[in-house]
């Protein structure tokens, strides 16, 4: 045996980085009888310690084995002194006896037994399982048999064990040898004496078998030490794969090695794992490891204390003094439960005053601790390039046995107090749709305190983000500044009852970045750019008043915000942020300010979201009160909103929700400047947004082109049983009832006005050639015609637009819209059948009427239009049809045509009864109203002042009048004509033309008048009326007529007003005296009476005017001469002519007689006019 | 038989003015009328 000599009799302890007692002496441990200090009854006499303590910090396993081994040497030793001679046999017999006597198996072979040496080989335990084997000791001790008062008997001076083999186990449980351990635990607790400890402890390839959770480790190692003190110690773990019931892996290598030097103790560690698992432990989560790598270096301080008063301030005072450690960890993978590290390296070092004092163990000093990991990832959080760096820390730990009382209930157990700087970076960190990226944290103090269960941190300092984003949104260069505390404890609000941790935060921050921005409306902005460039609106068609100008493209709700949302910035101030955590429980959260968030656009305008004082922001379903906020948009393109959120949170099913009060102006193509008030409640769950309405929400828009152009539109929009707005995905549905919707279509000269019905919009698939699809019911709605010249009557419409992605067809009902109509008048007027094509934007549509029978119980055109009133207004049979389309593009303006067939009408109206009206006119334009020129209408015949037959007509509708190329009747006399003419279709504008009659029978048409009465006449003339119809006033001017040749006139003597001739009368013949002047003037107007009763003209022609009075004046100047039916000869009685009294009787005219008429006959044609309306309107009235 | 001279008159000049008025009317009868049968006219 070859020991190092011992260089000092130093009464130092071995200590094997734990604690153990000093070998005791053979015969302490023989008699068991303490020496001083006593000790209770059948236990190893306790050296009372000052502060004898006894909660003694737990002694480590290799300490245990060389008491072991010390214990079995020194029974050895002391009967191979008792008995030289078979002193082997006896020294066996009483090791072996004492042995049993401590249940302990053993097998001892004694090789050579001396005064002062020993050597030999022994067993300890079941053979087949043994504790302990020393397959070669050698002992050198010095024996004093006399030594008393305590002293030791031998004292060992040198121990040297070749090859021990030694078996413990170190588990949940504890430390454990085996069957030596009720012998181990009771020298653990006698006092140990430093002058005891043998000069030289050698124990070489020693095999020490350590039985754990996780399997069986197999350490080889070397350990040497002097006067109790350790001075050297290698311990190498050879590769090997373990399984135990915490776990299974397997080592790749490890070893431990240990020097003093100085005062302290220099340990370098290496452990190598490949994989490892450990078992659920209590939270139930397996933890798996891969290549891991571990690199201890470390001085602890092992200082040499001589004063035993030192000794008793702590068994363990010896390691109190400066400690210096180094740490290096590596693993490739560490997963536990849901959360899996990869490619980890963590550096920690410590640099501390290390003291233990009676009950105290403290701690102080700095350290430095950095970390990465490439990835880690926890459920749907990913982390990447996550690297923590505290260079600085300022480390405090402080341990006190001392039992809690109740003066003083903090007393006892452990501190930890850390504080210092702290910079992390996260080069990725994802987490359902959240992402950020490139950040870092430069938190200048962060201050944690752990005691017991609780554990608090405080933190203050700035953050930085190069990217932060969510689904659309995306903040670049983010600076933030944070400060706040959390805190965590069991216990803590309510979370206790398991004893489950629970945690709170309180967080403030500024967050402000200069490059935000939001690409969710770029898709639906680019296809509503492309759509609204390639829209032309068509040129108005009535100018009357200037059209509401088309909002700008940029000034489109989608296309502005998107502009604005390319590029803004955004500042958050003063956000506090609440959190509560606890075992099983959802996060509780609450974020409050107190200072308005604005986001402001680089294109301008700005988004401000002011906070409600008393309320949060959002809060979590738990939190008592409920979120509100403001909210305001404004800026030039930009829609004016403002808004306010209030009754806001979380439902118990994780559902946002809350009121919404809005006000907007917009401009959302096609509709122009429109504007809303919307109350309601919101709803957002599982991606889908729904908005439902309180109560209607009146709607108006200046201008919307749908289907045309329509401009001032009101409404109210009430909700249905559908939300008014579902948003979900990208993808947009409004559903609603609309009620009083009033709007003018000026492109089609009508409005419409006290319109309700559904409407179901909804977006349509991108790519899709029409952004949108909307089903709209019109359950009633009134149609008016605002042409100067109403073309029809109020009417209804009724009926469904439905347009889907690539078209729109609808059809309407048109019905009469005055109640007394409808009683006469079932079913529709007309059915209107719309289609368009989204890709084109082009579409028709259909106007028919189908067969519109008229009767005087049921329809009648005056209910259709008031353009008939001067035509036909009542008593009106036959049948009529019209079909008509208006057509449109998406660069033109709408065309129409239309065909209007007339079929058998019979009718009345102030120009008298006509019957058998036809037409079949061709419409080039509906709006206005145009036709080719030539459209016939005829009338068989029509009873009027005069009777006409034959009525044919050749017009063109020209919009605002109609062109009357041509119009012929028969009359009693012949034919009747008007010269081409316009005839206005404004009411109120005159219209000209002139009548025209060539080889007209005057003698009939004067028959056929009430004229008649009065006069007769024979002959044909052939004459031009011009005249100006102004209302119901006919005006005729420079009208003239001539006779056509020869022919006869009578007038009754009772007609005439007034009558003033001129003529000589002469009595003739060869006897006839002559006679004295005397008035002829009563016997030529006797005479001038005859030749007008029955005048032969030759020569006849009359100007026609419409005199001042309202009458219509004839001025007829006619040649001709007397042609009574008998001929006839003025004779007088020669008497008379003798007497002078020629002229005292009437005379006959003598046929022949010349007459040189000048008549002037006038009409009372206003009164006649009069007449006839106040008739037409008594008989209406007495209906 | 008084012997008669025979009388030679010169063409005779005449201005003559007739004023002809025409006046429609539903008198009480015709009023009557119509109510009894309204499609009378």
């Amino acid at each position: 045996m070859t020991p190092t000599d011992p260089t000092a009799d130093q009464n130092d302890e071995l200590m094997f980085p734990v604690r153990t007692s000093t070998l005791g002496t053979f015969s302490r441990v023989i008699s068991g009888d303490a020496k001083a200090g006593g000790g209770e009854k059948g236990r190893p006499g306790k050296k009372t310690k000052k502060g004898g303590g006894n909660g003694r910090p737990p002694k480590s396993g290799a300490g245990k084995a060389g008491q072991i081994i010390g214990l079995t040497l020194c029974g050895v030793a002391v009967i191979g002194v008792a008995a030289v001679v078979a002193r082997k046999e006896i020294a066996r017999e009483i090791a072996q006896g004492w042995l049993r006597s401590q249940q302990i198996d053993s097998e001892l072979k004694i090789g050579r037994l001396g005064l002062d040496h020993a050597e030999g080989s022994i067993r300890l335990g079941k053979a087949t399982s043994p504790d302990v084997i020393l397959n070669d000791f050698r002992i050198d001790y010095d024996l004093n048999l006399f030594a008393g008062q305590g002293k030791p008997m031998a004292r060992f001076k040198r121990i040297h064990l070749t090859k021990p083999e030694i078996a413990l186990s170190l588990t949940s449980k504890g430390l454990n040898f085996g069957t030596l351990d009720p012998l181990i635990q009771s020298i653990m607790s006698s006092p140990s004496n430093k002058g005891e400890a043998p000069h030289e402890v050698l124990i070489e390839n020693a095999v020490v078998r350590l039985k754990t959770d996780y399997g069986t480790i197999n350490a080889t190692g070397r350990v040497q030490m002097q006067a109790g003190r350790l001075q050297q110690l290698n311990l190498n773990i050879p590769s090997t794969r373990l399984s135990g019931p915490l776990g299974e892996g397997s080592l790749r290598d490890g070893s431990i090695h240990a020097r003093s030097v100085g005062e302290g103790l220099k340990i370098e560690g290496k452990f190598a794992v490949g994989d490892w698992e450990m078992k659920p432990g209590k939270a139930g989560d397996v933890t798996r490891l891969k290549g891991v790598q571990l690199d201890l270096t470390s001085n602890l301080p092992y200082r040499q204390l001589e004063q035993a008063a030192n000794l008793k301030a702590s068994p363990l005072a010896e390691f109190s003094g400066p400690l210096e450690a180094h740490m290096k960890v590596a693993a490739d993978e560490l997963t536990t439960g849901m959360t899996a590290l990869k490619g980890v390296k963590a550096d920690a070092s410590i640099l501390a005053a290390l003291s233990f004092e009676r009950d105290e163990t403290r701690l102080e000093g700095q350290s430095r601790f950095q970390g990465r990991a490439q990835s880690v990832t926890q459920g749907a959080m990913l982390g990447r390039d996550v690297y923590l760096d505290a260079s600085s820390l300022n480390l405090s730990f402080a341990h006190s046995s001392k039992k809690p009382t109740p003066q003083a209930p903090d007393a006892g157990g452990s501190h930890i107090w850390v504080d210092g700087p702290l910079q992390a970076r996260i080069g990725l960190y994802r987490q359902d749709g959240v992402e950020v990226s490139n950040a870092r944290a430069d938190l200048e103090k962060v201050a944690l305190h752990i005691a017991g269960a609780e554990s608090d941190i405080s933190f203050k300092g700035s953050a930085y983000a190069g990217r932060m984003s969510a689904a659309d949104l995306s903040l670049d260069r983010v600076n933030m500044t944070v400060s706040g505390n959390a805190k965590a404890e069991a216990g803590l609000n309510g979370a206790a009852e398991n004893g489950a941790s629970a945690w709170t935060a309180a967080i403030k921050t500024n967050l402000s970045s200069r490059h935000g921005s939001y690409k969710g409306l770029d898709e639906m902005a680019a296809t509503r750019r492309k759509d609204l460039q390639a829209v032309v609106y068509p040129e108005p068609v009535g100018t009357d008043t200037p059209p509401v100008p088309v909002a700008p493209i940029k000034a489109d709700a989608v296309i502005a915000l998107q502009d604005a949302a390319r590029a803004f910035s955004l500042d958050a101030n003063d956000i506090n942020i609440k959190l509560d955590g606890a075992a099983g429980k959802p996060v509780a959260f609450d974020v409050r300010t107190k200072t308005p968030i604005t986001v402001i656009p680089e294109t301008g305008g700005k988004l401000t979201l002011t906070p409600d004082g008393t309320r949060p922001l959002i809060a979590s379903a738990a939190s008592a009160t409920r979120a509100a906020f403001g909210l305001k948009l404004e800026g030039e393109n930009l829609p004016e909103v403002s808004a306010f959120l209030s009754d806001m949170g979380f439902g118990q099913n994780g559902q946002l929700g809350g009121k919404l009060d809005v006000d907007a102006k917009f401009n959302f193509a096609p509709v122009t400047a429109a504007v809303t008030k919307a109350r309601g409640r919101f709803t957002v769950a599982g991606g889908r947004t729904a908005f439902v309405l309180d109560d209607c929400m009146p709607f108006s828009a200046a201008r919307a082109d749908i289907g045309g152009r329509l401009e001032g539109l009101t409404a109210n929009i009430c909700a249905t049983e559908a939300p008014i707005l579902t948003m979900e995905r990208g993808q947009w549905q409004s559903a609603g009832a609309f009620e009083d919707l009033k709007l003018n279509a000026p492109d089609y000269e009508a409005r419409l006005s006290n319109a309700k019905g559904r409407f179901n919009a909804f977006s349509t698939r991108s790519g899709a050639p029409n952004g949108a699809g909307f089903r709209i019911t019109v359950a009633s709605a009134e149609a008016h015609d605002t042409a100067d010249k109403t073309r029809f009557n109020p009417v209804t419409v009724a009926g469904k637009l439905d347009q889907d992605a690539t078209r729109m067809t609808g059809r309407l009902g048109v019905k009469p819209l005055n109640p007394a109509v409808r009683e006469r008048v079932t079913g529709d007027l007309a059915r209107i059948d719309i289609v368009q094509d989204a890709r084109s934007d082009a579409g028709y549509a259909l106007i028919s009427t189908g067969d519109m029978v008229f009767s005087p119980d049921g329809l009648q055109p005056i209910d259709l239009t008031p353009q008939v009133a001067t035509v036909a207004t009542k008593n009106v049979t036959g049948a009529a049809t019209f079909d008509g389309r208006f057509d449109w593009s998406r660069t033109g303006t709408p065309t129409s045509q239309g065909r209007l067939r007339l079929n058998d009408i019979d009718f009345e109206g102030p120009v008298g009864k006509a019957q058998d009206l036809r037409g079949d006119i061709e419409f080039t334009s509906l709006s206005p109203l145009m036709t080719p020129p030539g459209q016939i209408i005829s009338v068989a015949s029509l009873t009027t002042a005069v009777p006409l037959t034959d009525i044919n007509t050749s017009v063109q509708f020209r919009g605002d009048h109609l062109a009357l190329a041509a119009a012929t009747a028969m009359s009693p006399g012949g034919q009747f004509g008007l010269e081409p003419m316009d005839v206005p279709l404004a009411e109120n504008v005159p219209i000209k033309g002139a009548l025209t009659f060539s080889q007209l029978d005057f003698g009939k048409i004067i028959a056929a008048t009430d004229l008649g009465r009065d006069m007769k006449f024979e002959g044909t003339v052939t004459g031009r009326m011009p005249f100006e119809v102004n209302g119901s006033r006919i005006n005729f001017a420079q009208g003239e007529l001539h006779g056509d040749g020869p022919g006869r006139l009578s007038i009754q003597r009772a007609a005439l007003q007034g009558v003033a001739s001129s003529g000589a009368v002469t009595a003739e013949g060869p006897d006839v005296p002559a006679q004295a002047p005397a008035d002829a003037s009563k016997v030529v107007e006797d005479m001038a009476y005859q030749a007008m009763e029955n005048m032969a003209y030759s020569d006849m022609s009359a100007t026609i005017n419409s005199l001042e009075n309202g009458r219509l004046g004839f001025n007829f100047k006619i040649k001709g001469r007397y042609d009574p039916p008998k001929k006839q000869e003025a004779r007088v009685s020669y008497v008379d002519v003798i007497r002078g009294r020629l002229f005292d009787k009437p005379i006959d005219l003598p046929s022949d007689t010349g007459v040189d008429l000048n008549l002037d006959m006038t009409l009372n044609l206003d009164q006649v006019l009069d007449d006839l309306m106040a008739f037409e309107a008594q008989k209406a009235g007495l209906k | 038989c008084t012997p008669t001279v025979r009388v030679e008159v010169a063409p005779i000049s005449i201005y003559a003015k007739l004023d002809h008025d025409v006046r429609i009317r539903l008198d009480e009868d015709a009023k009557a009328l119509v109510q009894q049968n309204p499609n009378l006219f």
